[in-house]
């Protein structure tokens, strides 16, 4: 009977403490909520309004991190071949998140040091000393700049410095962040890590989930066309045969019979 | 007006992309080429994976080919007989283009060689056309101009299995369209296109049908290529976005219809003139990407297209 209590309490020791770790072993202390937890993709989703919001330890600054899953692409890399630009071979990328989206009360140069944000990946140059480049002979410096150069363009890798409110108390600082979630982000189940920063380092962290699902009618049509892929495949082509002969029925009707040459 | 595409799992302007598929739809319906080459990119653009862009490309080209075809049917410029040949011909040079992509790509280098392809088949295709074209119609008015039969080499017209092809007004060997269309699907699947603005060209000049029944027949083969690749790609790699599609359909089938009204109104010559230019500027485009620094070394490897 000792012995079971004993395991039991060793292993309720063995779960707290790993429920307790935060992530990057940094130090806990700091709190936080998102508002929506789940964004919900329904017909007409056109992004949504996120809230962060939570408690810092006093004095401290804060960054808020918004990251997606781990992703792997494949680009074509150019090349210079004399005075011509050509496709110089397949690059796969991988080890960097498919979202990063930074925020951050202040300078970010003012509030981390190149190791920290290094360690917990913060910011692009973290992105970009970070991903792994295959094949090996075209991992050039080059490559790498021009993906960070190419995500940002499209929105899903940005850093708004100043947009986090902070404000002091005598408990501790508490903070505040809006943004537009990006429309063109993909369902997925995304990671919010919330740093409190003092002295160019990441004196407390906590973390928040917040999931982009698909719902109702995209839902449905997602899981007809992965689940029931011919049935699928048959009303793609169904509907657009039906839709083209529709439309050119209406137009001869509405436009009137047209005499060949 | 955003709405959110299922497969592509993005959200998007719903007018902005039925606006890409009526400036498409009208090129197919005028031109009786598909317009892959120009839509899939500008999906890309908008933020559409390219798998999906290029699957759901396909699927509205099966709208926008029927519409256009249908029309084009009771005009009397659909050629079925010959149509179903090119379409023959079509598939197996196009099964011949993917192995021989296949050896290039294994060689190393294959996309240079593609886009000094289509640099080489769109000038000569474009610059032909385009020449040719604009002394016919200079000549308009002075020369009284044939149509539809004209000689053809002896070595040809003794080919065995000739046969009459009504609509186009032409009488070929079954060889020669096949054989014809069988180096148009190699050059498209190097190409990774559709082949309509080489198909068309070839049509005109090569098998000497007038320009409406060219393109007429181009639509109708496009149809049951497009219809293929489509449900290929559903039930293989699950990219076609339906919804994608319709909005691109809504666009493109009245483009479709726009187009082949304008295409109907214009001199078989002046038809001519303008896809030359389109075919031509395209050509400049590639041309130019081979020699300006790009804004990004970088750009997603491409999977299909038409």
């Amino acid at each position: 009977m000792n012995a079971r209590a004993t395991l039991l309490a060793g292993s309720l020791a063995l779960w707290a403490g790993f429920l307790g770790a935060q992530p990057g072993g940094a130090p806990p202390g700091a709190s936080a909520t998102v508002r929506p937890a789940v964004i919900s993709m329904d017909a007409f989703y056109a992004g949504a309004a996120v809230e962060v919001e939570g408690k810092v330890p006093a004095g401290c600054g804060v960054v808020v991190v918004v990251k997606g899953p781990a992703t792997e692409e494949t680009f074509n890399k150019k090349g210079r071949f004399g005075p011509i630009w050509a496709n110089a071979g397949k690059v796969r990328i991988s080890g960097v998140p498919s979202l990063h989206l930074a925020f951050s009360s202040a300078s970010l140069d003012g509030l981390l040091s190149r190791e920290e944000r290094d360690r917990f990946q913060i910011d692009r140059k973290a992105i970009e000393s970070q991903m792994v480049v295959e094949p090996s002979s075209l991992d050039q410096p080059e490559v790498r700049e021009n993906y960070v150069k190419l995500k940002a363009g499209q929105g899903v890798l940005r850093l708004e410095e100043g947009a986090v409110r902070a404000e002091g108390g005598p408990e501790g600082g508490r903070f505040r962040l809006s943004f537009r979630w990006p429309k063109v982000a993909p369902p997925a189940d995304y990671a919010v890590e919330v740093y409190a920063c003092r002295e160019g380092r990441v004196a407390a962290r906590a973390d928040a989930p917040l999931q982009v699902v698909k719902v109702g009618f995209p839902e449905k049509m997602a899981s007809l066309a992965r689940d029931k892929a011919v049935r699928y495949g048959i009303l793609c082509v169904l509907v657009a045969t039906l839709a083209g002969l529709g439309i050119d029925f209406v137009a001869s009707k509405l436009g009137g019979k047209v005499s060949a040459h | 007006m955003a709405i959110f595409l299922p497969i592509a799992g993005i959200s998007i302007n719903i007018f902005l992309v039925m606006g890409a598929g009526a400036l498409v739809g009208f090129l197919s319906g005028m031109f009786g080429v598909g317009g892959g080459f120009l839509l899939t990119p500008v999906l890309i653009m908008m933020g559409i994976p390219p798998t999906v862009a290029a699957a759901s490309d396909s699927c509205q080209i099966v709208a926008a080919s029927s519409s256009g075809a249908a029309a084009h049917f009771r005009l009397g410029n659909v050629d079925a007989k010959l149509g179903l040949i090119l379409l023959l011909g079509g598939l197996t040079g196009g099964a011949v283009g993917v192995r021989i992509i296949k050896v290039l790509r294994a060689m190393g280098n294959a996309d240079f060689l593609i886009t000094v392809t289509y640099v080489v088949v769109l000038g000569s295709v474009g610059g032909y056309m385009f020449f040719e074209s604009l002394s016919a119609l200079r000549r308009r008015g002075t020369v009284p101009r044939k149509s539809g039969k004209t000689g053809k080499p002896g070595l040809l017209s003794r080919l065995p299995f000739q046969m009459d092809f009504p609509t186009a007004g032409v009488r070929h060997s079954v060889f020669v369209p096949f054989a014809l269309c069988m180096l148009v699907g190699i050059l498209a699947a190097i190409m990774g296109v559709g082949g309509g603005f080489i198909m068309v060209p070839m049509m005109v000049y090569l098998l000497r049908m007038p320009m409406h029944v060219a393109v007429g027949t181009d639509l109708f083969q496009i149809f049951f290529t497009c219809a293929g690749v489509t449900f290929m790609q559903a039930t293989t790699n699950h990219t076609v976005d339906l919804v994608l599609a319709i909005l691109l359909m809504v666009g493109s089938t009245v483009g479709a219809q726009v187009g082949a009204r304008v295409g109907k109104r214009l001199h078989g010559d002046q038809l001519k003139i303008l896809l030359a230019s389109i075919v031509l500027l395209v050509m400049v485009k590639m041309a130019w990407s081979l020699v300006a620094t790009p804004a990004t070394l970088l750009s997603y490897a491409k999977t299909g297209g038409h």
